[in-house]
């Protein structure tokens, strides 16, 4: 009878405060380092830990080391059952001897942290309280502290304690040591041990559990690697808890380890994946390495689940998860220390707390002697990485949108920066244009009025300097420099294109001198489709022309009347479409191939074609046609002009 | 184009007001005008101020008008003279090729214009035949005035008779549309008279009804860019 090593109320603190917040966590564990030191002191006097007992086992199933007669041995609790009869099945009776000394303050009760998987206690050959089938137990039973209040008539000076378990191969078996002590004492450290072992890992499996759904919903939208392996991690992590807090499943029990076992391999693989993404591991060697230990640590689960659970393959397995949360471990501290940014450096310190929080488990568990690692906080360290992990993903994920945000912005910023610049340019290569046709224009007026008004003013200076012109040769002079000055007017006229205006515009021009030849003027000008590409200077050149022939019908035709045609023709299209103008008289014809010259025809010709046209004059001695085709398509698409 | 003067004798001289500052212009027009029986140039203006002054008193039968006044636009003057004496024909004295000054002219009431290179015949008929109704029309002023007074019908084709179609905007009826399209391709009055089977008289009519239509147009257009820039409070 000593006062009892007092880890557990260190341990509802710790529950409470890991899943509070992760700083707290830090002060719980070294709280929980030191608790059990400082708890012995203050420890009760009247809580009596029963931990000599004698106890008959009885293994079922046969096998080597049997024990099948009512042999009593002389024990220390705690019994781990796994631990003395690996891969068996079996009962065994204990007895324990403890006094009573009656202090009227509270009813007495006992406090037992396992007695697995099922039991059955006996006080003074009454009984006191029972759980489960003792000729089937279930697998995972009896995982629970027990607190069992003792009715004070049931007690004496000298008692006999007899409790009957029924335990399973890998069922973390056996029977701890007992309290017995004053309700309120013993109740304490029941609840705490209840906290530590059961409800913390339930309330961490339900987060995790939530987080996963998040996380996994984010995955499912997003795709992105980082979200599917943390919602991997947290499912996988949440049920290895599981057999903390479920007592039994509909799973065979073999199978059922297998799950447990293998999400707890799952989370580590999930979170050391997750630790490369986040680090930026280049190196192949590190996810070698983790598939690796996937391989090697599926078929060791199998053989560790199915009967041939022996002690070594438990220390097999430790190695392997030691030697790959070493592997992990190296490739995040080494890149944290080549290339630190504050990811790496949380995710390393993360894997450093729980290395020394598993090492100190390691050492305390070896100094104290508990097999079933009800003590360990090992079970909480993952709430470390999960921690850390949604962390990371906060913290990615709020630095994507501010970098979005600011991308956004830039963009936009660049955006109405290049506009500027195309509105610059633009009006620059507005300006230049404008220049350019300005000089174009002005260099054609220029040209117009040499050759139009400047050669006939010449001509008229001429004929008066040489002393031999009339008064009406002169007049005819002045009136055709006159004529020139008017079609250079005209010919800058903005009619929309309309060619029958043009020709409608000569022939007011003309009426005077038509009048004048005694012409008749048979005009038969159609409704013409509107030429786009009609420029000042297509109508200049088609103005000297038709004026040549005209000149021509009234100089040289002797002719009574002139018909004038104009009208499209070659189909509707707008593009295909052609223009014709025909200038016919009746008088007496000339021989087109002898007279180019003298008709001016060969200038006739050229206008002609630099407009695009194509002109033909057929010449008989009943009458001449001046037949001109233009294609005003040309004009648009600017081969001319 | 020119049609026979129809005009009925008159019994007195037609009074013609000379608003033209070039003096050597001004002198040849006076010259030109003076030596015709039945026109007597009552007045020869060189100002746009003192034109109006002088309509303020006397009213001409007959308004030749430049455009580029020194103190002032001749449009100026034929408005004023159109608000004082309705009666009054306005003509504006024009540079060839000063089409887009003619429309505005029109606009502002004038009912016809005169080429400043005119033969002196030629002045006298033009005169005789204002007095006697007609106006002059160029094809590309009628094709100008197609574009103005464009109707809601496809351009260039006679638009449908709907005159007001378009609220208080004034259109061209599809009579005067195709009178206007057969001038500005170059048909003579006479011409489009027989193509339209009526007679000269009729498209003289249809003329001075398209400038009076330019008129009312530019008054509208006048009243409601007035209105859109708060110049009046109601219409």
């Amino acid at each position: 009878m000593r006062p009892l090593p007092g880890a557990h109320p260190a341990g509802i603190l710790l529950a409470a405060k890991w899943i509070v917040s992760f700083a707290l966590l830090l002060a719980a564990c070294a709280a929980g380092m030191g608790g059990a030191s400082h708890a012995q002191t203050e420890q009760p006097a009247q809580v009596q830990a029963l931990e000599q007992a004698e106890a008959i086992v009885c293994l079922t199933g046969g096998g080597p080391g049997a024990v099948t007669g009512p042999a009593p041995l002389q024990l220390k609790l705690p019994h781990y059952w796994d631990r003395e009869f690996p891969g068996r099945d079996g009962t065994a009776t204990y007895r324990l001897a403890f006094q009573y000394v009656p202090t009227g303050h509270d009813t007495p009760a006992f406090y037992l942290p396992r007695a697995a998987n099922s039991f059955e206690m006996r006080l003074n050959g009454k009984l006191l309280a029972a759980s489960g089938d003792l000729s089937a137990p279930a697998i995972h039973a009896g995982q629970r502290p027990l607190y069992v209040p003792v009715p004070e008539v049931m007690l004496r000076a000298d008692n006999e304690l007899v409790v009957t378990i029924a335990a399973l191969s890998n069922g973390r078996g056996g029977l701890s040591r007992i309290e017995f002590g004053p309700g309120n004492v013993v109740r304490s450290h029941y609840d705490g041990a209840l906290w530590f072992r059961v409800i913390g890992p339930l309330v961490i499996a339900a987060v995790s559990l939530l987080l996963a759904a998040i996380s996994l919903l984010i995955w499912w939208r997003q795709r992105d690697p980082l979200f599917g392996l943390y919602a991997l991690a947290e499912i996988a992590w949440a049920v290895s808890l599981a057999e903390f807090f479920l007592a039994d499943t509909p799973l065979p029990r073999g199978a059922w380890q297998v799950i447990v076992l293998s999400s707890r391999a799952i989370f580590m693989v999930a979170t050391a994946k997750f630790a490369f993404i986040i680090i930026d591991v280049r190196a192949r060697w590190p996810g070698w390495a983790v598939n690796a230990y996937l391989w090697i640590k599926f078929p060791l689960i199998v053989l560790m689940a199915s009967v041939l659970s022996l002690p070594y393959l438990k220390v097999a397995d430790w190695g392997i998860n030691v030697a790959i949360a070493c592997c992990v471990a190296g490739a995040l501290v080494w890149s944290a220390l080549r290339r630190p940014n504050h990811e790496r450096v949380v995710l390393a310190v993360a894997l450093g707390l729980a290395t020394a929080l598993t090492a100190a488990d390691f050492v305390r568990i070896w100094l104290t002697g508990d097999f079933y690692w009800d003590t360990a906080l090992t079970k909480y360290v993952s709430l470390l990485f999960s921690l850390t992990m949604a962390w990371l993903l906060v913290d990615r994920y709020t630095r994507t949108t501010r970098m979005l945000a600011d991308l956004n912005r830039d963009l936009d910023h660049k955006v109405a920066q290049k506009e500027q610049e195309l509105h610059r340019l633009y009006a620059h290569s507005r300006e230049v244009e404008r220049e350019q046709a300005t000089l174009r224009e002005r260099g054609r007026i220029m040209r117009d009025m040499h050759d139009g008004l400047g050669s006939t003013l010449v001509g008229a200076l001429s004929v008066l300097r040489s002393g031999q012109g009339s008064p009406a040769v002169l007049q005819e002079h002045l009136q055709h420099a006159l004529d020139a000055l008017k079609f250079s007017v005209d010919a800058m006229q903005d009619t929309g294109g309309d060619l029958a205006a043009v020709l409608g515009n000569l022939r007011y021009r003309l009426r005077a001198r038509l009048e004048a030849a005694r012409l008749r003027v048979d005009w038969q000008v159609e409704r013409l489709p509107a030429a786009a590409g009609l420029t000042p200077q297509i109508v200049r050149e088609l103005q000297y022309l038709l004026l040549e022939a005209f000149s021509n019908v009234m100089q040289h035709a002797d002719s009574g009347v002139v018909q004038v045609v104009a009208r499209s023709v070659g189909g509707e299209a707008r593009g295909g479409g052609a223009i014709l103008i025909e200038i016919r008289d009746d008088g007496c014809g000339f021989d087109v191939a002898a007279a180019v010259q003298g008709h001016g025809l060969a200038n006739m010709r050229s206008r002609a074609a630099a407009i695009g046209g194509e002109l033909s004059i057929d010449s008989s001695g009943r009458g001449t046609v001046v037949c001109l085709l233009l294609y005003p398509a040309r004009w648009e698409a600017g081969e001319t002009g | 184009m020119r049609s026979q003067n129809q005009s009925p004798a008159p019994e007195a001289d037609i009074r013609v007001l000379l608003v033209e500052d070039d003096p050597a212009t001004s002198a040849r027009l006076q010259s030109a005008l003076g030596s015709l029986p039945g026109i007597q140039v009552v007045a020869a203006c060189a100002q746009r101020a003192s034109a109006c002054e002088w309509l303020d008193t006397q009213e001409p039968d007959v308004l030749l008008c430049d455009l580029g006044l020194p103190d002032g636009s001749g449009i100026d003057v034929i408005r004023h003279a159109r608000r004082l004496h309705p009666r009054c024909d306005c003509m504006v004295i024009t540079m060839f090729g000063d089409e887009a000054n003619v429309l505005a002219s029109i606009a502002a009431g004038a009912t016809g214009y005169l080429l400043k290179d005119e033969s002196d015949d030629n002045l006298r008929a033009f005169v005789l035949e204002l007095r006697a109704g007609g106006s002059p029309m160029s094809p590309v002023i009628a094709r100008k005035v197609i574009t103005r007074l464009r109707s809601a019908s496809a351009p260039g084709l006679p638009a449908p008779d709907a005159p007001g179609a378009q609220g208080a905007e004034v259109t061209l009826s599809a009579r005067e549309t195709e009178v206007l399209d057969l001038i500005s391709r170059g048909y003579t009055y006479a011409e489009t008279a027989g193509h339209l089977s009526i007679s000269v008289h009729t498209v003289q009519a249809h003329i001075k009804n398209i400038y009076g239509k330019l008129a009312v147009n530019s008054r509208t257009e006048a009243v409601f860019e007035a209105h859109k820039l708060g110049l009046l409070k109601t219409l």
